[in-house]
């Protein structure tokens, strides 16, 4: 990765424990023309890594420990010149909300303007909040996943001990969810725990 | 009950894992929050920097958060337009210094100096680090943010035994729930933070109390109830009924008759999730300064606030005093002191007072 002599472009270390959003952050950062220095799995030797690298920014989780480490770097060490700030610019609470609602926090050298930062904190929270709808969407489809199953399971059972059709199974299921007003998924997991106990 | 409509009657409410979130977690198992109309979500965060973030950013209405923390949001999120008031101070001290056991026993202080009930730790850590070699690496110390109690704690002490705390040591940030962790792996050779994880580390045998903070500076404001100023202005009510719910949560904490029922609260797995015997210690006013020493009585290690006393109000000198202290830190903005509202808390005195009266009259 090299640098431009004219316009140098933006640096920056991404700390980041979950491997796939980082693979995202990353390529969309890299993409767009910023420098991506390091890619750290966790804060273990940030310090390190930030006074090698002089980056611009520092992206972290919101949720992370392992950015106290950056806070005490912005202003505990006095003799310590390290140039890292939380980076709150461009309408202030306006932005930590969005911030906050993705799950990124960023730190940025100081004297940088905000304005040049700013893209990239964006992209970084567009890539965030696209991890979360792709687990949220990922934890959908593993429930329906379930759900099938569960329903597979009690017509079977349904088929063996009354002796009816797959179709008939079907049938009884919805009806008794109609009837109980409850789901699918709820009478065939009361019939699967119902027929399966050895008292019945 | 007297009339109050609170705008937002369903709120969240952050806290860390500490002795010291006691009130929010007593208003909300004893319905002190109920009784004024609130139904609150308590939300435990780990760290300070992710709890304040996340109230700035209105993903909770309020939390218990450091006294200085309002005061330097300047310092820590520069260029923010948001800013954090306070109408009530919930609590003062709670904090101590630990050494790890290692460090403590390399002082070679001697056994009647170990016995003695104040032995002088700090003047054996200057003489130990004066044998050191400058090639050593320096010792490192662990604060829990960089504008805390914690901070101006750890520097005094460090600095009245002639120890520089910018040039002799290292002062790092960690969150309070991982300080015990980084202790036992030696990251870190002593830290300041509240309790109960400087009993906890006395109790596993990998720490020794240097001090109780009430020994260092007494009554020094220490967590506050903190909104930013736009929900204050949306929420007045709210914020009233808030305060009077915590003020009666601090008031049933100041007897020490209801701290044996507050420990049973704490520990369990949805708040500190620690044993009752760690989180008893300070609650009951015992320093165990040592796992083979026997503990001696601490009294105020944790003052809560009371209508009756003046550690709840938060007035703009006590605001101007920590100021003063974070000076030493860094460049602080001094017209802060003003975030630090007294008229607040007296209008929760007042309020309170007016529903006692409306209460007896019906009665």
């Amino acid at each position: 990765m090299t640098t431009t002599p004219v316009t140098p472009p933006v640096s920056i270390l991404l700390v980041d424990d979950q491997p796939e959003r980082a693979t995202m952050v990353a390529g969309q950062l890299t993409a767009a023309g910023y420098n991506l220095l390091a890619q750290l799995s966790s804060a273990e030797g940030l310090l390190f890594q930030v006074e090698k690298h002089r980056p611009d920014i520092v992206l972290i989780d919101i949720e992370s420990p392992d950015r106290d480490i950056l806070e005490s770097l912005s202003v505990i060490n006095q003799h310590n010149p390290t140039p890292v700030a939380m980076f709150s610019a461009r309408g202030g609470a306006d932005f930590i909300t969005s911030a906050v609602e993705a799950g990124v926090s960023a730190y940025m050298a100081e004297g940088l303007s905000a304005e040049r930062v700013a893209p990239a904190i964006e992209i970084a929270m567009a890539q965030f909040r696209s991890y979360q709808q792709l687990r949220q969407s990922l934890a959908r489809t593993q429930q329906q996943l379930d759900e099938r199953k569960v329903i597979e399971r009690a017509k079977g059972l349904l088929m063996a001990r009354k002796n009816i059709s797959e179709q008939a199974a079907h049938q009884t299921l919805r009806t008794l969810a109609m009837n109980s007003n409850s789901t699918m998924r709820n009478v065939a997991e009361q019939i699967v725990t119902h027929l399966q106990s050895p008292v019945n | 009950m007297s009339s109050l409509q609170a705008e937002k009657p369903n709120l969240k409410l952050l806290y860390l894992r500490l002795t010291d979130s006691a009130p929010l977690i007593i208003a909300h198992e004893l319905g002190y929050f109920a009784r004024y109309g609130l139904n609150v979500e308590l939300q435990r965060e780990t760290s300070w920097a992710t709890l304040r973030d996340k109230l700035i950013g209105g993903a909770a209405d309020a939390a218990a958060i450091l006294a200085p923390v309002p005061l330097t949001l300047n310092q820590t999120l520069p260029s923010c337009e948001e800013q954090l008031v306070s109408g009530l101070i919930l609590s003062c001290n709670g904090n101590a210094i630990t050494l790890s056991r290692a460090l403590y026993e390399s002082l070679n202080i001697s056994a009647a100096e170990d016995a003695s009930e104040a032995p002088d730790i700090g003047a054996a850590l200057k003489s130990f680090m004066q044998t050191r070699a400058d090639s050593d690496a320096p010792l490192t110390f662990a604060s829990v943010y960089p504008f805390a109690s914690h901070t101006l704690q750890l520097r005094h002490w460090l600095a009245s035994a002639g120890i520089d705390p910018d040039r002799d040591v290292r002062i790092v940030v960690l969150p309070p729930e991982q300080m015990v962790d980084h202790l036992r792996r030696g990251d870190i050779d002593g830290y300041c933070v509240g309790e109960p994880w400087n009993t906890l580390a006395v109790q596993e045998g990998i720490g020794v109390i240097a001090t109780p903070s009430n020994a260092l500076m007494p009554a020094m404001p220490e967590k506050v109830l903190a909104v930013t100023r736009s929900w204050h202005e949306t929420n007045p009510a709210t914020h009233l009924a808030l305060r009077a719910a915590l003020l009666d949560a601090c008031g049933w904490l100041s007897d020490r008759g209801q701290r044996r029922d507050a420990i049973a609260i704490l520990a369990r797995p949805e708040y500190l999730d620690l044993s009752q015997a760690t989180i008893a210690a300070s609650l009951n006013d015992e320093l165990i300064t040592s796992s083979d020493h026997t503990p001696i009585a601490n009294p105020g290690w944790h003052l809560f606030a009371h209508p009756q006393t003046e550690h709840g109000r938060p007035t703009e000198q006590k605001a101007r005093e920590l100021l003063a202290l974070c000076k030493e830190i860094a460049q602080v903005d001094g017209g802060s002191a003003q975030l630090f509202r007294s008229d607040l808390y007296q209008q929760t005195l007042d309020f309170m007072r007016h529903r006692q009266l409306d209460s007896t009259s019906t009665v």
